[in-house]
């Protein structure tokens, strides 16, 4: 299963997609305002769109997620059995 | 049988990302060659409305129309 | 059965997510979905019973659950509830309270999640 999250990492909806993913094993990926949550985040299994970390001037070294950009994003998204998109 | 997307856009094109989100994964989907739909709900519908004249961020009814183009399947 | 799960994060008013939260549900189970809508974090307030919508002209969604709940399963999150100091008594009828675990098997049997 995969979660698309991408509120900002100090939102509501953020910490309940989040939880909820960590909770039921699924993988998670950040888009949009979420990618701001892999400058402070220690975890090496988050998925991170590349052009949205550039387009706020975060720089590759700074995370400690996978960045991907959005054709490896559809791979992820039509291997794993379910999307669950917290747009 | 070829691999399908759904998108879903229910925001209006000028106040949040999700537009510039919808375009990017559809052009990615339709480059794989994925029978690529978006369906379009409540403000969303916004996003094609003709004559619009935003600038400074992503321009939703072009945009749309070049994936329209490409393949993407779009309902209101 | 087509199995589509909903869940609502926003409160009922102010923004249009609880209403279409309630109108595709419903779309969905009038299409013979077995359809479940789930409000977590604000959107707990949309089961909030005596809405008054007065002749505002909104709908009254707290009115909308009720009847629904006849045809779908629609819970309420626990620890959402307790956030906003609510609990059993303040909501509509029909709304169940989950603790969590019926959130986590519902997304993992529904076929499409929705979220508003």
């Amino acid at each position: 299963m995969l979660f698309l999250i991408s509120s900002a990492p100090e939102t509501k909806e953020f910490k309940t997609a989040f939880n909820l993913a960590k909770d039921i094993n699924a993988d998670i990926c950040l888009l949009q305002n979420a990618v701001y949550a892999s400058r402070n985040s220690n975890d090496s299994s988050l998925y991170v769109l590349l052009d949205e970390l550039k387009l706020r001037g975060i720089n590759e070294n700074e995370i400690s997620g996978k960045p991907i950009d959005y054709g490896r994003l559809i791979d992820l998204m039509t291997e794993t059995d379910k999307v669950v998109g917290f747009f | 049988m070829p691999k399908k997307l759904t998108l879903f856009l229910n925001t209006s094109p000028y106040s949040f990302e999700n537009t510039y989100t919808a375009m990017r994964i559809a052009e990615a989907a339709l480059a794989k060659g994925l029978e690529t739909h978006l369906v379009a709900s409540a403000d969303g519908v916004y996003n094609f409305l003709k004559g619009q004249k935003g600038r400074g961020l992503p321009h939703a009814a072009d945009g749309f129309k070049s994936l329209i183009d490409k393949g993407l399947k779009v309902d209101l | 059965m087509d199995n589509l799960l909903v869940i609502l994060r926003k409160p009922p008013y102010g923004v249009i997510n609880a209403a279409e939260a309630v109108r595709h549900a419903g779309g969905a189970s009038g299409f013979d979905y077995k359809a479940t809508l789930y409000l977590i974090d604000s959107g707990v307030y949309t089961a909030r019973k005596n809405q008054d919508t007065g002749n505002t002209g909104f709908t009254g969604l707290g009115e909308s659950l009720e009847l629904l709940s006849g045809e779908m399963e629609i819970y309420a999150d626990r620890n959402s509830l307790k956030e906003y100091n609510l609990n059993e008594d303040n909501l509509v009828e029909g709304v169940k309270i989950d603790d969590g675990e019926i959130l986590k098997q519902a997304i993992k049997d529904a076929q499409s999640v929705m979220i508003f």
